[in-house]
């Protein structure tokens, strides 16, 4: 099972990645975040599957999506001139990145320890409540004023009649 | 649920700004071409009367040496410092904004708003005690000032550089939350506390340390050290000339105080000597990086850029050395780089270049036409250049001292050389003012404009200058009453 999810994953983020139609690449968004959501199942966390599905694969990509089809940009411009060193020494600097996290996760007795000790404490929306509203309220209002303010930026920045 | 009183002074220094922040686009919507001069003039004294209200609450808080704290939110001696901070250079750029704003015919009272809003997010940044409150902190000052950035959209160069700084911000943010992500999951707490008693363990977890990489690289980013630094000058050459001087200040500022405080929170022995080494490899190679380039700049922003790039280099220094006199040593630089900077950055609106009119060229001649605002910004040149008795001396020799005292000579001396380079380029604008005759085409240019009126930008330089001039003659007591106290009162590594 696992196996399978992650698969989807993985697939779902890599064709994101390579896909040149942008519509298809935020459909494989979905793909990706619907994958996540069944690793949160395997984890006998139902409650993050629900908010992973409600809030990214819903409303996340649909604004995406949106303002994909409303820029009227659907296929990627090809890039004036290809540096070949460049694109090299990204792919090598990718893999020397990728190898050092693989290591880094190999050596880490953390995750050894996490592997065979008990399993955490389910998330339930009780506790999600009141994580939100008890422990991070200044979090929580922050986030609104983070809001608000990239809304104002946004409208300072492209609205014609300011 | 009820709010103890302690909990409402903890929270009332952002509450104060943000009501500004929320409520000034309201008055911003009015179009009505009669009245519009009056709501400008409102809308500027909002602001700053927000700016005033939080100012004079945060310094009550700081007279009764109360330390109140809302849950993770710390309104402890350095959230507090912070606020002061934060306040007193964004006052300055409001005074200057509303020049540079008309000079530019773009005044908008959105501006002023998202300035607020980041102020809002540097006190919280500063203050924040775990993961959560960090994070939030770093975009809530972030966010804002990637649209400020580009907020006077005649000009194309803004648009880029508003771009420019949002793509490597977020790349830089997502770096800060994926190591704080990391640190959780091994610690599996959001405390900064607790995350650096688990950092300072004799053999922390390498995800642990991987994700304490991450998010030193989130503050070096804020910090404009060398490695992160090649957004800076793209930016502060392309924000409005008050954004730049708040953005180089402010920003930096906060991310030295609450990098201090992430310091400060816990990593004793073992684990900080490998920080301190990737700090001290940061620090030398920021100095030298930004020394250089500075030297070779023909633009006054560009220069300033570097130069701001080079500061963050002595800052980092002192954050090596990492004794409490060091600490406050730091502190107390902030202070003198606050009034310098903001005044560098001030003498642009004050003389009305606008847009891209900011090169060395362009100010040839003009410091005779206004002589005490030439006088102030040469003052704050060579305060930046640490000539002796003015701010920046004191600064820079309290930071040196330390390095000395705790072995580190060989980064002190490269610091004194840096120092010396940098005497050069920051003599480079008092010269082009005083000595240098304009060419005759821009003479005949200037006597085509309407002569510039900039009373508020000037005054803000004058402030500018009579500080650095006040805090090099009294360094004692600026110490005593600030740096010393945050050091003593809010680190634990002092108690």
């Amino acid at each position: 099972m696992f196996l399978i999810f992650a698969l989807i994953t993985l697939l779902g983020a890599l064709s994101v990645a390579f896909q040149k139609n942008l519509v298809v690449a935020g459909l494989c968004m979905v793909i990706t975040f619907f994958g996540v959501a069944g690793l949160y199942l395997l984890l006998a966390n139902p409650v993050a599957a629900a908010l992973q599905i409600i809030v990214y694969s819903g409303a996340i990509v649909v604004l995406l999506l949106f303002v994909i089809m409303l820029l009227s940009a659907h296929e990627e411009e090809d890039a004036q001139s290809v540096h070949s060193v460049q694109r090299w020494g990204s792919v090598a600097a990718a893999l020397a990145l990728a190898a050092g996290v693989v290591k880094v996760v190999l050596s880490s007795g953390f995750l050894r320890g996490a592997a065979s000790g008990p399993a955490p404490a389910n998330m339930n929306l009780e506790r999600v409540g009141t994580a939100l509203f008890a422990e991070h309220l200044v979090a929580f209002e922050a986030v609104g004023l983070l809001l608000l303010a990239a809304m104002i930026g946004a409208v300072t920045l492209v609205k014609k009649d300011l | 649920m009820s709010m103890s009183a302690g909990e409402l002074s903890a929270i009332l220094p952002l509450l104060i700004p943000a009501l500004g922040a929320c409520l000034l686009p309201l008055a911003a919507l009015d179009k009505d071409q009669e009245t519009v001069k009056w709501v400008r003039g409102a809308m500027f004294f909002m602001a700053l009367f927000c700016l005033a209200g939080g100012f004079f609450y945060v310094t009550r808080l700081w007279a009764t040496g109360a330390q109140p704290s809302y849950g993770a939110l710390h309104m402890d001696r350095i959230g507090q410092y912070a606020g002061i901070f934060v306040m007193v250079a964004a006052a300055l750029a409001v005074l200057q904004l509303w020049d540079h704003l008309h000079q530019e015919g773009w005044v908008k009272g959105e501006t002023l708003s998202l300035l607020l809003f980041s102020v809002v997010g540097m006190i919280l940044f500063a203050s924040a005690g775990n993961l959560i409150l960090l994070f939030l902190g770093l975009e809530l000052l972030s966010v804002p000032l990637y649209a400020l950035t580009a907020t006077v959209r005649l000009r194309a160069r803004a648009f880029e550089g508003g771009m420019k700084y949002f793509l490597t911000g977020a790349v830089a943010a997502s770096c800060f939350l994926m190591g704080s992500v990391l640190l959780y999951g091994v610690t599996s707490s959001l405390d900064l506390a607790v995350i650096g008693r688990a950092l300072g363990a004799p053999r922390p977890d390498p995800l642990a340390l991987a994700g304490a990489a991450l998010v030193l690289m989130g503050f070096l980013f804020k910090i404009s050290a060398v490695p992160f630094h090649q957004w800076t000058p793209d930016v502060y050459e392309a924000a409005p000339h008050p954004i730049s001087g708040f953005m180089s200040v402010a920003t930096k500022g906060v991310a030295v105080l609450a990098f201090m405080r992430v310091l400060g929170a816990g990593v004793p022995a073992p684990g900080s000597l490998r920080i301190q080494s990737a700090l001290a490899v940061v620090a030398m190679a920021t100095l030298i990086l930004g020394n250089l380039a500075a030297l070779a700049q023909t633009n006054i922003k560009r220069m300033l850029a570097y130069s701001s790039i080079s500061h963050a280099g002595y800052i980092l220094l002192g954050l090596v050395a990492g004794t409490p006199a060091a600490y406050s040593g730091v502190l107390f630089y902030l202070l003198a780089y606050l009034a310098m900077n903001m005044g560098a950055f001030g003498i642009l609106t004050a003389l009305g270049l606008v847009g891209d009119r900011t090169t060395f060229d362009q100010v040839k001649g003009l410091g005779w036409k206004r002589p005490d605002l030439a006088i102030a910004v040469t003052l704050c040149m060579l305060s930046l250049a640490g000539i002796p008795p003015l701010a920046g001396f004191y600064g820079k020799y309290m930071i040196f001292k330390e390095l000395i005292l705790q072995g580190h000579v060989s980064m002190a001396v490269v610091g004194v050389l840096a120092s010396l380079v940098s005497v050069y380029y920051y003599l480079r604008l008092p010269v082009a003012l005083f000595l240098e005759k304009p060419s005759e085409k821009a003479e005949r240019e200037a006597a085509e404009r309407p002569a510039i009126k900039a009373p508020l930008a000037g005054a803000a330089l004058l402030v500018c200058g009579v500080l650095v001039v006040a805090m090099g003659l009294f360094p004692g007591t600026v110490y005593k009453v600030f740096a010393l106290r945050v050091v003593e009162n809010a680190f634990h590594f002092v108690r």
